[in-house]
């Protein structure tokens, strides 16, 4: 069997990436004859009925506990769904201690609780924490968050990882962050661009690293057609107000469920009424909709352009599929008063990885763990890390 | 004795190999296959958690593991050699019927009890502690913006409107309510008749109202029931309870993303308008025991109410009232009528 140090990263531009990818291909052809890449789909052998149960369990244990248990509940939540996410055969694994978890959280809550405290007494709490302290804490915070998810996920028995900078972490979250407000969000897709690249590129499957040969045009271009896909229904909205006599800046002061509400049942005021929940619904929509729009062309886009050593990712998912599973999942959820989320989950779930494919050159076996990971016979080493998991 | 098929992994590299796994009587755990020959003692391995039918690891000493799918055989053999009670324990929860079902209607149960008696207890609770000059911070707002949004100056004559507020005066006198309290007029087509209690202890009534009524002592009355929301200081307890609401409706439920989306909110503003209604009746207690004290009888909160009811155009549907901002009017009426015989 082939054993293939693909510990090089890819740094350079494409075109070098790509030859030396060529080259890599031609010598596995050359060893080895079946090395036409074989496309292997993901599949979610998850079940609703199943899933319940796990699910029920954490949220009782959590509200009886105070939310102490909400650490060993998000533990067994990330390994039901690990341990049935199946590539090849073989499952993932999710690695991490709810005690880690928990410290994690406390930490956290006792951060806000020191906060709010603060703010009683320093009136300049709050400018320090927004000038000064939050955009140094995000990036920390953010590079331990993705360590941590990457270094306890595991794919048979060899560990994940991710070593971005805390520098590279800064210009990503806090100054294209403020690059975002400045330019009022015409820099948020170059922003959204590298912040994928920043994960991607710098994550890797034991010694084995990810590349991303994604373009900040690409992602301009599902967010002007997402602000496209916006327009009509603002401009449904806009005439819906209009025609209810109003204009929009004074529905948008005053929106409030109650109006809304009180606004529909006022049958005095009839027709009139009615138009102006319909035109909240659909400026909720040229929301939506878009957003919902960029989340799967991106991750289409994105997945599509990432490689694992010589292996190439595929997502396909389907725009219209996935709008009408949130919605469907949305109506059922408000509908169970919050009963059918589990069942929403796995639905969703099963759909997004099931289209994601992996197209394997010659095998998967043989990948080697990383060094940290052979050195810590007990892997216990990493359990110092904080459980920090922001949920990304 | 319990043998399974498993995968093992070395941990060096992510290649699979296909082998036996023998836990035998005296603890000794066999890996065997695919050119292995390898035994540890049981105290030494690390078996996880079941959930669910996911595969299960078995972590062997120097970082190298096994992954099984035959879940039951590994849940044999640990019963056997007492190892992982608890998980084991957790699991038949979680897979079990009827521990299933027990543990939705125990979640259901705690999850009303906390809605119903939990959180309305916690928000009087924090309301009541909450310093004066909030309610009046909140009762300035929210009048700024009535009159920016619904409200125009009243058309009353000064007499009437000095009256009706010397009466006021009389009214929170013989109420000894705390914090300063004072009757303020508008004109509202939209809003129609009404008094609403803003939580800064001013009550704002709409000149419809006035029109409204057969007798002054029928605003006294209304203005009474308005004493009562200020009293129990029932805005700042809304506004509590709501919030309150959301937060642990999205904790209980692990989906903080949905914390501003739609899923959220409406289950909320079910719960909201509920809240409302136990206010309203509240304040008509209030409003039944201090207007006796002034000389009205409380028959006149109803005859009001009738005429309010009779004026606005929906009729007694029980499902638009759990919907609606206030309780059903009937309901009210029936209540007070009764308390009054």
């Amino acid at each position: 069997m082939q054993q293939r140090q693909t510990a090089d990263r890819l740094e350079d531009a494409p075109a070098t990436a790509a030859t030396q990818r060529a080259t890599d291909a031609a010598a596995d052809a050359a060893d080895d004859p079946s090395a036409t890449p074989s496309a292997q789909a993901f599949s979610f052998t998850g079940r609703a009925s199943e899933y319940f149960g796990v699910w029920i369990v954490n949220v009782l244990l959590s509200v009886l506990t105070l939310g102490i248990y909400s650490a060993w509940a998000k533990v067994r939540n990330e390994r039901y769904f690990y341990g049935n996410t199946i590539l090849a055969g073989h499952a993932f694994d999710y690695l991490a201690s709810p005690v880690q978890i928990l410290k994690g959280r406390l930490i956290a809550v006792a951060f806000l609780v020191l906060w709010s405290v603060a703010v009683e007494f320093f009136w300049w709490v709050d400018l320090m924490m927004l000038l000064f302290v939050l955009p140094l804490i995000m990036p920390w915070a953010m590079v331990r968050a993705l360590t941590f998810a990457a270094r306890y996920s595991s794919h048979r028995n060899v560990r994940f990882d991710f070593n971005g900078t805390m520098r590279e972490a800064f210009v990503v979250y806090v100054l294209l962050g403020f690059g975002d407000l400045l330019t009022l969000g015409l820099l948020h897709p170059y922003t959204a661009y590298r912040r994928r690249r920043f994960h991607l590129e710098h994550s890797s499957y034991g010694g084995t690293p990810f590349s991303f040969s994604g373009t900040a045009r690409s992602f301009y271009h599902v967010y002007v057609k997402a602000v496209i896909l916006a327009l009509p229904f603002l401009l449904i909205a806009v005439g819906l107000v209009h025609a209810a006599g109003l204009n929009l800046i004074m529905l948008l002061e005053h929106l409030s469920a109650d109006e809304l509400v009180g606004a529909a049942r006022d049958g005095g005021r009839g027709v009139v009424s009615a138009l102006l929940p319909l035109a909240v619904l659909f400026l909720v929509l040229s929301v939506l909709v878009p957003a919902i729009y960029v989340d799967t062309r991106l991750a289409n886009y994105a997945w599509s352009e990432t490689r694992l050593g010589p292996h190439r990712f595929t997502l396909g998912l389907d725009f219209g599929r996935i709008l009408w599973l949130r919605f469907s999942n949305l109506v059922a959820i408000v509908m169970s008063i919050g009963l059918l989320i589990p069942w929403a989950r796995v639905r969703m779930a099963r759909y997004r990885i099931e289209r994601l494919r992996l197209a394997v050159v010659g095998s998967l076996d043989g990948l080697i763990a990383a060094e940290q990971q052979r050195l810590a016979a007990t892997g216990d080493e990493l359990g110092e890390a904080l459980g920090l998991d922001i949920g990304l | 004795m319990t043998t399974f098929q498993a995968s093992y992994f070395d941990g060096r590299s992510s290649t699979a190999r296909a082998v036996r796994v023998t836990i035998d009587d005296d603890a000794l755990v066999w890996v065997r296959g695919a050119g292995l020959e390898l035994r540890y003692a049981l105290s030494d391995v690390r078996i996880s958690p079941r959930v669910g039918r996911a595969p299960r690891s078995i972590s062997l000493p120097q970082g190298a593991k096994c992954e099984t799918s035959d879940n039951d055989a590994v849940d044999r053999a640990a019963a056997r050699h007492r190892v992982g009670a608890l998980p084991r324990l957790l699991h038949a929860l979680e897979s079990r019927l009827p521990w299933v079902v027990g543990a939705l209607v125990a979640t259901l149960l705690l999850g009303w009890a906390t809605i119903e008696y939990g959180v309305p207890h916690l928000a009087r609770y924090v309301a009541m502690a909450v310093p004066h000059e909030i309610d009046r911070q909140l009762g300035r707002e929210a009048l700024a913006l009535l009159d920016d949004l619904m409200f125009e100056p009243s058309q009353l004559d000064a007499p009437v409107r000095a009256r009706l507020a010397a009466r006021f005066e009389e009214l929170a006198a013989a109420a000894n309510s705390e914090g300063a309290t004072r009757l303020v007029f508008r004109a509202s087509p939209e809003i129609g008749a009404n008094a609403l209690a803003l939580p800064s202890g001013t009550v704002v009534m709409t000149d419809e109202l006035v029109h409204l009524a057969a007798h002054e002592d029928e605003l006294i009355a209304v203005l009474a029931h308005e004493l009562g929301h200020v009293q129990g200081r029932h805005a700042l307890r809304s506004i509590l309870q709501n919030s309150t609401t959301v937060v642990l409706i999205a904790a209980a439920t692990g989906d903080l993303t949905s914390l501003g989306s739609l899923s959220a909110t409406l289950p909320t503003l079910l719960l909201e308008t509920k809240y409302s209604r136990e206010f309203e009746l509240e304040a008509d207690d209030y409003a039944a025991t201090l207007l006796p004290r002034v000389g009205i009888p409380p028959d006149r909160l109803v005859a009001i109410l009738q005429r309010l009811e009779a004026a606005t155009s929906g009729g007694d549907d029980i499902l638009l009232g759990y919907v609606s901002t206030h309780p059903a009017i009937k309901e009210r009426v029936r209540r007070l009528t009764d308390r009054a015989n």
